[in-house]
């Protein structure tokens, strides 16, 4: 009688799975796939995924090993997660073992047994607390924990650690010092997770859709059965998110699961307390802010259907799903939905194709949707939505250019943008400056000679950071004491070159010196918890001027910033890769949206040198639909995607030429195999150096998508197969969104 | 040729502070102070006495130097003492810079 096989997908680069023999003493008739198996994997254990069984295996019986141990009796992967998963895995031609861990939570891969969790602990607030919030002198130094305390306030049956995070980044610290302090105390609670409270959901005034809204509402609803993509385009404060709300609220009322992609949950601490406040809970919420243990007990919530509605960053794209009913991406145009190293996913790609394989509609939100989804809908694939009127009536900012030619600049600022400012504030209301660069300055270089920050291990200067003084490579993170000297002709005459957040700052500060200032970039956000007590800052009101990179562009709601100042918008428009027009328009605009949300209107100025570039005229002229078509126009002439398909081979070494050398045999390899696609390349990435490593590239190109992948599927095994240089790195990303 | 120690490039010159100073950081934090200073004296050459007048530009680096700029208004008589070099590294281009090294304020009168 044959054994039976067991076939395991084992997390390592290699792109295959192994052949097991059951472990001794195991119920055969039990296994499913997609349950955890403990195996030997060279000389270690590993656990590894059981991705189906065989009667035979071209093992020789001698080298054929035994599982030690089935770790799951329901399978941790469900039919539906494996099936998705491994379509993911053919598509993107990543090693299955990989594939399949990336699914799961840290816990999981490491043996965690997937049962759920106890009641969790809740904490409330004290007498004590409450009597320290009225007084509210003694928190007068910290706005994290008075946060915290006015949000535990209105809950006597207290809150989780899981749901303060919408209050604090780090809310378990804060409530360290609190309970110490005997403002807070812990109790284990019974009944449900998130009892009803005196001013809680219930007694919230719904907001009544308008039109455009109840439309979108009612078109996806009626598709509620199968399989639809919906492209949501809707401005900047034109409600998306409360259409998401009446969606998930149909969805839930047909027993049914709610799964909403958002592209960093940190940055927009917002939509999870609307959707807390709004939405029965628990919600299950993912991302990698959270810890192993915390992303655990989301992910059983999710898949024991406990958690009606998951919010979570990418990866919780893969979120185990009872009883799924729709899918949510929102700002489907953000990048950092797709993962930029080893397994390069697009979480909203991905999401329209869980969609289709769960049959349930997907819905893609954004107010400058990516240019793929754009040409998705021209063409009929996706139906477009549009919500084109701001609620309650507002309107979208005006845009204006400033012309920086000729100007006289101060630290980059020009005058008409100082005074335009300046009347915002005496009005008392936000201005808010926008600069997508952090740090003081992008270059030190010195003016006897003329020697630049580069850094010794990229193609790149190192930026200045003041307040540390430091210079730090922002490409591989490198630092070093700014230098007192010029290190070729010992002249201390340095100068900093070209403007950063925290020039902005000084510069600003010397402008107005009685209006508090808000810096939010990466540096100032660092400590846990500072983004929260900043952004409280900024909503307590008054005369205030913002200072942000992309940070404070998304999804933030500021209602008392009236002007919008773009400092630079230049940075965008000539980039080497043809996406960056794209992201510099969606940028602007999702800046843009900032100014001007309530009932006073705003007001956005762009500042710029080239003034006539076609793009950005059509961009403010005309908005993003038009700049959209007219890129859309430029791609189709130039052959770019989406009107092609592209996969990007990576390669990189200590030497450019070990890098080449890798990639040409590459292109050998697909010499007799290239039918319907086209190579281009080797050629150094944009930036060749990074962190001491040569990168080189070689571009697939395809004007049919199955091409492509006909391609892909002979020419990556070849690759893998293919005795290589071992110092040699390389990696495939299919539907690259940069070039390096 | 004999070695040309740091000695051989010492210029004192005194004269009068032109216009503004102008004082700024550089990144790493070192004061630098710039003023242009004008010098009219009489002199003996080839035997005959003889008017001379020049500007030259001071620059200060450093706080013991940079400070006693940052004081110094225009028309104040100072006494400079320091290192002459190239203003700038461009090619074809040999203005030249005062670095002081001390600065000495008197009374012209």
């Amino acid at each position: 009688m044959a054994t039976l096989i067991l076939r395991i997908a084992v997390p390592s680069p290699l792109d295959r799975t192994f052949d097991y023999l059951p472990p001794p003493d195991c119920d055969l008739s039990a296994l499913a796939p997609g349950v955890r198996v403990r195996v030997p994997f060279g000389h270690r254990d590993v656990i590894g995924f059981l991705v189906g069984t065989a009667d035979g295996t071209a093992v020789v019986p001698d080298a054929l090993r035994s599982a030690h141990a089935i770790l799951d009796a329901e399978p941790v992967l469900s039919a539906e997660t494996l099936n998705f998963l491994q379509w993911a895995q053919r598509y993107y031609h990543h090693p299955p073992g990989e594939v399949l861990a990336t699914a799961l939570p840290t816990l999981l891969r490491q043996g965690e047994p997937a049962i759920p969790p106890d009641i969790p602990v809740r904490w409330r607030i004290t007498a004590a607390g409450r009597e320290a919030l009225a007084i509210g002198t003694a928190l007068r130094r910290s706005a994290g924990q008075r946060l915290l305390l006015e949000h535990l306030a209105p809950y006597p049956a207290g809150l989780t650690t899981v749901s303060l995070r919408t209050t604090a980044r780090n809310p378990s610290a804060i409530l360290r010092t609190l309970r110490a302090k005997g403002w807070v105390e812990p109790h284990a609670a019974p009944g449900p997770e998130n009892p009803p409270n005196p001013c809680s959901r219930s007694n919230l005034a719904r907001p009544v859709l308008n039109e455009a809204q109840a439309a979108a509402v009612a078109a996806v609803v009626a598709e509620l059965d199968h399989f639809q993509a919906f492209l949501l385009e809707g401005i900047t404060g034109s409600g998306k998110t409360e259409v998401y709300i009446c969606l998930i609220e149909a969805v839930l009322a047909r027993g049914r699961q709610a799964l909403v992609l958002v592209p960093e949950i940190g940055l927009t601490p917002q939509l999870l307390s609307r959707f807390n406040e709004r939405l029965p809970g628990p919600l299950a919420v993912m991302h990698s802010g959270l810890t192993d243990r915390e992303r655990l007990n989301a992910w059983l919530l999710a898949r024991d259907g406990l958690a009606r509605v998951v919010v979570g960053t990418r990866s919780a794209v893969f979120a185990p799903l009872r009883t799924a009913g729709l899918l949510i991406v929102d700002e489907e145009h953000d990048s950092s939905l797709k993962q930029q190293d080893g397994f390069r996913y697009h979480g909203r790609d991905l999401a329209v194709m869980r969609g289709q394989q769960l049959n349930i509609p997907v819905v893609l939100g954004s107010a400058t949707p990516a240019l793929e989804t754009y040409h998705n809908a021209q063409r009929g694939r996706y139906t477009r939505l549009s919500l084109p009127e701001r609620v309650g009536g507002g309107r979208e900012s005006p845009i204006e250019v400033v012309d920086l030619r000729r100007q006289r600049l101060t630290e980059g600022l020009s005058q008409p943008l100082l005074a335009r400012a300046g009347e915002h504030l005496a009005r008392n209301e936000q201005v808010l400056l926008f600069l997508n660069r952090r740090g003081f300055a992008p270059v030190l270089f010195c003016h006897e000679c003329g020697w630049l920050s580069q850094c010794h291990h990229c193609d790149a200067r190192m930026t200045i950071h003041l307040r540390q003084g430091q210079l730090i490579c922002h490409h591989c993170g490198d630092q070093r004491a700014v230098e007192r000297a010029c290190p070729l002709c010992g002249s201390v005459d340095l100068r900093a070159l070209g403007q950063g957040t925290e020039r902005l700052e000084n510069a600003l500060q010397t402008a107005f010196p009685d209006i508090p200032i808000t810096r939010i970039d990466r540096d100032s956000t660092r400590r846990r918890g500072s983004l929260e007590v900043l952004l409280a800052g900024i909503t307590a009101g008054g005369a205030r001027l913002l200072i942000g990179t992309q940070m404070l562009a998304k999804g933030h709601h500021f209602p008392d910033v009236t002007l919008v100042g773009i400092v630079d918008a230049d940075q965008g428009l000539y980039g080497i890769d043809f996406h960056a027009s794209e992201r510099m328009a969606q940028l602007i605009l999702q800046v843009a949206g900032r100014a001007g949300r309530a009932d006073k209107p705003g007001t956005v100025l762009i500042q710029t040198h080239q003034p006539g570039h076609p793009l950005l005229q059509i961009l403010v002229s005309q908005g993003y639909p038009a700049f959209a078509a007219a890129t859309l126009a430029e791609r189709k002439a130039a052959l770019l995607p989406p009107f092609t398909y592209q996969a990007l081979l990576r390669a990189e070494a200590t030497t450019a030429e070990q890098a080449t050398a890798f990639l040409r045999a590459g292109l050998a390899l697909a010499e007799t195999i290239a039918d319907g696609v086209e190579l281009l390349g080797p050629a150094p990435a944009p930036m060749e150096r990074r962190a001491g490593h040569y990168r080189a590239q070689l571009l697939v190109q395809a004007l049919q998508r199955q091409d492509l992948h006909r391609f892909l599927d002979l020419w990556v095994p070849r690759l893998r197969a293919k005795k290589r240089d071992q110092r040699v790195r390389w990696s495939l990303d299919v539907d690259p969104i940069e070039l390096y | 040729m004999p070695a040309v120690s740091a000695t051989d490039n010492c210029l004192i010159i005194a004269g009068y502070v032109v216009g503004q100073c102008e004082m700024r950081t550089s990144p790493a934090g070192v004061p630098i102070g710039r003023f242009l200073l004008e010098h009219r004296s009489s002199q003996m050459e080839a035997g005959l006495a003889r008017e001379v007048y020049c500007r030259i530009p001071v620059v200060a680096c450093g706080a013991p130097v940079a400070n006693v700029v940052c004081d110094l208004v225009p028309g104040e008589a100072v006494r400079v003492r320091g290192f002459v070099g190239r203003a700038n590294n461009r090619e074809g281009e040999y203005r030249l810079v005062l670095h002081a090294a001390h600065i000495e304020i008197f009374n012209a009168d």
